[in-house]
């Protein structure tokens, strides 16, 4: 009998097979026990759950505070036969489907995260369990308990589902390594790997990345990728943007990106939290639309970012039609 | 007095026999003398880890660190200012591993690190990183492995980062290291790889250029990394391949021509080009003059 059901008998394993693959998404919080998003199974896994794949030693050392952290987990279970040649297979399925998610969340609101590929992945087989564990194996137990969390409200289900589909999608399309790329950047720039100077740096070149015109480093008059990050915002908020916004992609993001690229960065007094936070915000919005741009992509059609750039530059001009096509339903 | 400290090296993988670097020594640890450390005796719990323990002995450091008699004492603050005076010197030898082998660790302060005061029922004092112990109980995937042989060399690079520190850890060189550094991020593909790269050098290596940027990137890069006249000329081509790969990706330009005329896959391209940026960074904390020469004017706009 497991410890947790010593605790609590009600806390029952209730995987439907023995061959069960989880990961935890580090900073996930549901309000429900179980989500399903697109083909994703998100569960609140109980305590006797966690038990049949954790370790005993941080099982003794967590188990009391358990149910504060209430981590949230990818759940896949397999059909038997399982044998043991699928448990690498398994292990990099969380990986991946675990990047794909955390990426669709960052891009629909911000929040604190990290994929498992830093935390832990387990595949339980017949109880015998594989284990994947990388630096930051126990913050999918301490994030929640520092208050630091991304809150799924049970509506954004159905959103956070189709955008790791879309992101699936690119994925295994040719020619998108700028937009994967793009997407790596913007990970990585959220990870606890990185200095906050060299995640705006990050960010800076994401942004150049989706806004920029080809051979654009600077801005140039008319529309510059700082004018088309406010544009993007300007088009998905229903009302007008902060002034601080305004003046943040005006005046004080091409200063900022000169201190960075010319490594004078220490010598000035920045607020580097607040533009990480604009430029992340921006950046939500394009590759987001830039995602779905690719998908829609003809043989013969224009590159996706020229697709982009033209709807928002004609957005600058009050017609929103290029961003309601890129938005809408595939042709036909 | 001096402390005996020792720090979990997650994912490297040392011989049986310690390597020595010269006042440090990197080393394994008996699954008992560990559980005497974790202040543990045999038990169900730590009994399941044996087996995986033995198979795949963690790696440690092991050095002194000098302190204050007083923070021999066990006690919470103390401990913490242990900490503080072990990071310092972890940073260095992460740094030297790094530029030695080609690959950034994953910093220690993410395991366990022990200090070697008086030893009680509970162990020692000691740190846990966001990793916990598990680096000390699972090492059966090494992404480093050191040798006896490369006792010598290691230890002259630890000099080095020590000699170099006050310089990179630096605003501007910090950057630049913890870019590369990030360049090890396991699955990381080669576009990010080859951005990050590219980045970590533009500031570093360009700072009075405004015009001609790919050019004096790829003159500048190769510079560095040989001083042989031929040598030279090809890491210009390779480097001037590796800013035109960032520029492809940043202006969203097809890969396809730049990549073809890579020669090798770019997977392999880039790793060559990860391994120059090395050498190439080094040799700019090592003090080329060919650096004060670049940066006569680094505060100009673009």
């Amino acid at each position: 009998m497991l410890i947790s059901q010593q605790l609590r008998p009600n806390d029952l394993v209730r995987f439907r097979t023995p061959h069960v693959a989880l990961a935890p998404i580090a900073g996930l919080q549901i309000g429900s026990g179980a989500v399903q998003a697109g083909n994703l199974l998100l569960v609140r896994c109980n305590r006797a759950e966690w038990e049949t794949a954790e370790r005993a030693y941080v099982f003794r050392d967590w188990h009391s505070q358990y149910y504060e952290a209430n981590p949230v987990f990818i759940v896949r279970e397999y059909e038997p036969p399982f044998e043991a040649d699928k448990m690498s297979p398994a292990l990099d399925d969380l990986q991946s489907t675990g990047r794909r998610l955390v990426t669709a969340l960052r891009l629909l609101k911000p929040g604190r995260l990290l994929e498992p590929a830093y935390t832990a992945r387990f595949v339980v087989s017949d109880g015998f369990t594989v284990r994947k564990l990388g630096p930051y194996r126990t913050e999918y137990l301490t994030m929640p308990l520092d208050g630091l969390t991304w809150v799924m409200e049970e509506r954004e289900a159905v959103v956070i589902g189709r955008l790791v589909a879309t992101i699936e999608a690119v994925e295994s399309t040719l020619d998108t390594e700028g937009i994967l790329a793009t997407i790596e950047q913007f990970n990585l720039a959220h990870t606890p790997l990185v200095s906050t100077a060299l995640s705006v740096h990050l960010l800076l070149t994401a942004i150049a990345m989706v806004f920029a015109e080809e051979g654009e480093s600077a801005p140039r008059p008319g529309v510059s990728m700082y004018e088309r990050s406010l544009l993007i915002m300007r088009w998905a908020s229903p009302r007008p943007l902060d002034p601080a916004i305004e003046s943040f992609y005006r005046e004080r993001v091409q200063p900022l990106r000169n201190l960075v690229h010319h490594n004078a960065l220490a010598e000035r007094d920045v607020d580097l939290k607040e533009a990480q936070e604009m430029l992340a915000w921006a950046l939500r919005l394009g590759i987001r639309l830039l995602l779905q741009a690719h998908l829609k992509r003809s043989p013969q059609g224009p590159n996706p970012r020229r697709t982009l750039h033209e709807a928002l530059d004609r957005f600058a001009s009050g017609d929103t039609s290029g961003l309601d096509a890129i938005i809408g339903p595939p042709a036909g | 007095m001096q402390l005996r400290t020792l720090a979990c090296l997650p994912g490297v993988w040392a011989p049986p026999d310690a390597i020595d670097l010269g006042g440090s020594r990197v080393t394994r640890v008996t699954f008992e003398e560990w559980l005497a450390l974790e202040g543990q005796s045999q038990s169900a719990v730590y009994n399941k880890l044996e087996t995986n323990y033995t198979r795949n002995p963690p790696a440690f450091w092991e050095w002194p660190i000098e302190i204050d008699p007083q923070f021999a004492i066990r006690d919470t603050a103390n401990t913490s200012e242990l900490s503080k005076l072990a990071r310092r010197d972890l940073d260095l030898l992460v740094a030297a591993i790094h530029w030695y082998t080609g690959f950034a660790p994953i910093h220690p302060r993410h395991s366990v690190t022990y200090f070697d005061t008086a030893r009680t029922e509970e162990g020692v004092p000691r740190v846990y990183g966001e990793s916990d112990k598990e680096y000390a109980t699972e090492n059966s995937e090494p992404t480093i492995v050191l040798r006896a042989c490369d006792a010598g060399p290691l230890a002259a690079m630890v000099s080095f980062a020590r000699e170099t520190a006050a310089k990179w850890k630096d605003g501007s060189y910090q950057h630049a290291v913890q870019s590369m550094a990030l360049t090890s991020t396991p699955g990381l593909g080669w576009p990010t790889r080859v951005l990050l790269l590219v980045g970590a050098f533009e500031a570093l290596l360009l700072p009075d250029v405004r015009k001609g940027l790919q050019q004096a990137f790829a003159e500048r890069f190769a510079a560095l990394v040989t001083d042989d006249p031929a040598e030279r000329r090809e890491w210009v081509s390779r480097s001037r391949l590796g800013y035109m790969l960032r520029s492809d990706l940043v202006h969203a330009r097809s890969l396809d021509a730049t990549v073809a005329q890579l020669q090798t896959p770019p997977e392999d391209f880039v790793a060559r080009l990860e391994r120059a940026g090395v050498v190439a960074l080094c040799r700019l904390l090592g003090g080329s003059a060919l650096l004060h020469q670049w940066q006569v004017d680094s505060t100009g706009a673009c």
